[in-house]
């Protein structure tokens, strides 16, 4: 069953073109990382899914429904934080989450039970003013298990943690993920993605550049350095007429060959096939975070999102 | 629309919120030093106090105005808020429609405008009845104080509603308050500038919101008496000289002017992405 099913969805802000016929879609149980650089329009899709943002056209389905009774039932059952944790800062952890727990209709009893899950409990009385940042991340998680959700949209959710606090987050989002819920994760923090996540889409400009699974990218990013005795610019040619290569470029008098279906030995087949022996064939390692430099073209030093 | 989950969630948010304590706090501390004024000032004239009711309804009364802009206040303050700490953002995103944060923050309007209302009504009483010792008085409400009571009444609401309207336009606390102070000088030096300007004139500028709100309020608008003591005080051309309006015809502007601007509050809302 797909959770999140987008078709051309687009928004403009005035002149801006915010996010440009957004197609993309989540299948149930996957943990999904939305990624894209600063001003990509990560946030304006997720804001347009949670209904805060007016879509300018194109169409979306929220746990199958579309329809605006349809969507605001489907709502009930998300969980969700944007950017910041947004409560009231007079209020105490409890109390805030006691307003989220009224709104979704949740029993007082999961109040309990969320605030365990975050390691928050002992501090429910304490005002959220007084919370330091991974507090309030953390608060903000609870408040999204509190309706018991299928989907579960954390925008940001390690900002400010510590490296242990992200090491809970993250074994909390594996564990939801194992109870069968869907999460849906945009992060800046791609080696935590990568650990975390099973599927990926890259936006770049309000475009998807990619949607694969976190395997596939990796893997099918730059897959093998090869080398022969022969001319490189050749080796080039011929690798990329390989039916699996993504891309092929010459890395001095070798070639890095990104494969589509990460299958080296196939390629080293099809090369002898055309009477081209490599003398080197070396698996690349990659990580998202080159999957991710490559495909949105942005440097290291580029905050990301 | 849940309406039980909307009060729960803004009874909580209301009564806990610090704004809310200092806000009536210091209006009631404003009511008591001014009624306390009035009863030092009436003793040492020696009048022997402040009046008892029912003549003091209308001293109690004609300060409509300080709970109304109180109140315009305060639900700026939890309006407003809302907005800058994004709450109104999060709300939506835990399943409240667009539609029924509107609502929950409307319910504040007659809430908070009715409630610092009665608090005037309750310290101005609390004056007046030493006052009364064991006379016996026919009815301590009579129909002028009555009447007087119901345009005070919506004299509170009507500037309430502003004070929402500028806490939904212009979404954060301090500059929405401004926006409100601004609006009250603006209205009222309009008014005396139109007043100078010719009968048409003068009828569009005694027709602004905030005068037909604040007239409502006021003893003249009911008594003739006061309201010829009134002109004997300032002449026939000072600033009591418009009340000469029917009632009715205030009372409806007024509901209009309310409804015209709880419902130009939410077409912006509506227009506007969270």
């Amino acid at each position: 069953m797909r959770v999140i099913e987008t078709q051309q969805l687009t928004k403009r802000f005035g002149g801006t073109l915010a996010v440009d016929e957004l197609t993309f879609s989540v299948e149930a149980g996957q943990v999904f990382g939305f990624l894209g650089p600063n001003g990509s329009g990560k946030t304006t899709t997720i804001g347009m899914l949670l209904g805060i943002i007016t879509p300018t056209s194109g169409a979306f389905r929220l746990l199958g429904e579309q329809n605006a009774r349809g969507l605001r039932r489907a709502r009930l059952k998300v969980g969700a934080t944007l950017e910041t944790a947004n409560f009231y800062p007079y209020l105490s952890g409890w109390d805030n989450l006691r307003l989220v727990a009224n709104i979704k209709g949740a029993r007082h009893a999961r109040i309990e039970a969320a605030l365990h899950h975050v390691g928050l409990f002992d501090r429910r009385a304490d005002r959220f003013r007084g919370y330091s940042l991974g507090m309030k991340q953390r608060l903000a998680i609870a408040a999204t298990l509190l309706g018991d959700p299928e989907l579960i949209i954390l925008d940001e959710p390690m900002n400010g943690l510590d490296p242990e606090g992200m090491r809970e987050i993250r074994e909390l989002i594996a564990q939801l993920a194992s109870e069968g819920k869907t999460i849906f994760l945009s992060s800046h923090l791609l080696n935590e993605v990568e650990r975390s996540c099973t599927h990926v889409a890259i936006l770049k400009r309000g475009q998807i550049v990619r949607q694969a699974s976190v395997r596939e990218l990796i893997t099918g990013g730059s897959a093998v350095c090869i080398g022969s005795d022969g001319d490189a610019e050749q080796l080039v040619r011929l690798a990329l007429e390989y039916p699996g290569t993504h891309s092929a470029e010459r890395d001095g008098n070798d070639v890095v060959v990104r494969l589509a279906d990460g299958d080296a030995g196939s390629l080293n087949r099809f090369l002898a096939e055309q009477g081209c022996y490599v003398s080197k064939l070396v698996p690349v390692e990659t990580t998202l975070e080159d999957a991710f430099m490559d495909l949105t073209g942005a440097k290291s030093a580029d905050p990301v999102q | 629309m849940r309406l039980a989950v909307l009060v729960r969630s803004e009874s909580i948010k209301t009564f806990r919120r610090p704004a809310f304590a200092v806000t009536v706090a210091a209006l009631v501390a404003l009511l008591l030093l001014t009624f306390g004024a009035m009863h030092v000032r009436s003793a040492v004239g020696g009048r022997g106090g402040s009046p008892a009711l029912p003549n003091a309804w209308a001293n109690i009364l004609n300060l409509a105005d300080l709970p109304g802009v109180f109140a315009a206040i305060l639900i700026i303050l939890l309006v407003a808020s809302e907005f800058s700490w994004r709450t109104a953002r999060q709300n939506v995103i835990d399943g409240l429609t667009k539609g029924e944060f509107f609502a929950a923050k409307l319910c504040l309007v007659p809430a908070v405008a009715l409630g610092l209302y009665f608090a005037l009504i309750a310290t101005g009483v609390a004056f007046a009845l030493p006052g009364m010792g064991g006379n016996h008085v026919d009815a301590l409400v009579r129909p002028v104080d009555a009447m007087q009571m119901g345009g005070a009444a919506l004299e509170c609401l009507g500037i309430a509603t502003i004070g929402f309207f500028c806490g939904i336009v212009v979404q954060s606390p301090g500059p929405a308050a401004g926006v409100f102070l601004l609006y009250m000088v603006v209205d009222q030096i309009l008014e005396s500038v139109l007043q100078g300007a010719g009968d048409v004139a003068g009828a569009v500028g005694s027709s602004l919101p905030w005068g037909t709100f604040t007239r409502l309020g006021k003893r003249v608008q009911y008594d003739p008496g006061a309201l010829a003591q009134a002109i004997g005080r300032t002449g026939p051309t000072g600033p009591v000289h418009m009340t000469t309006r029917s009632t009715a015809a205030l009372v409806v502007l007024a509901a209009v002017y309310i409804v015209a601007i709880v419902s130009l509050s939410y077409l912006i809302f509506r227009k506007r992405d969270l």
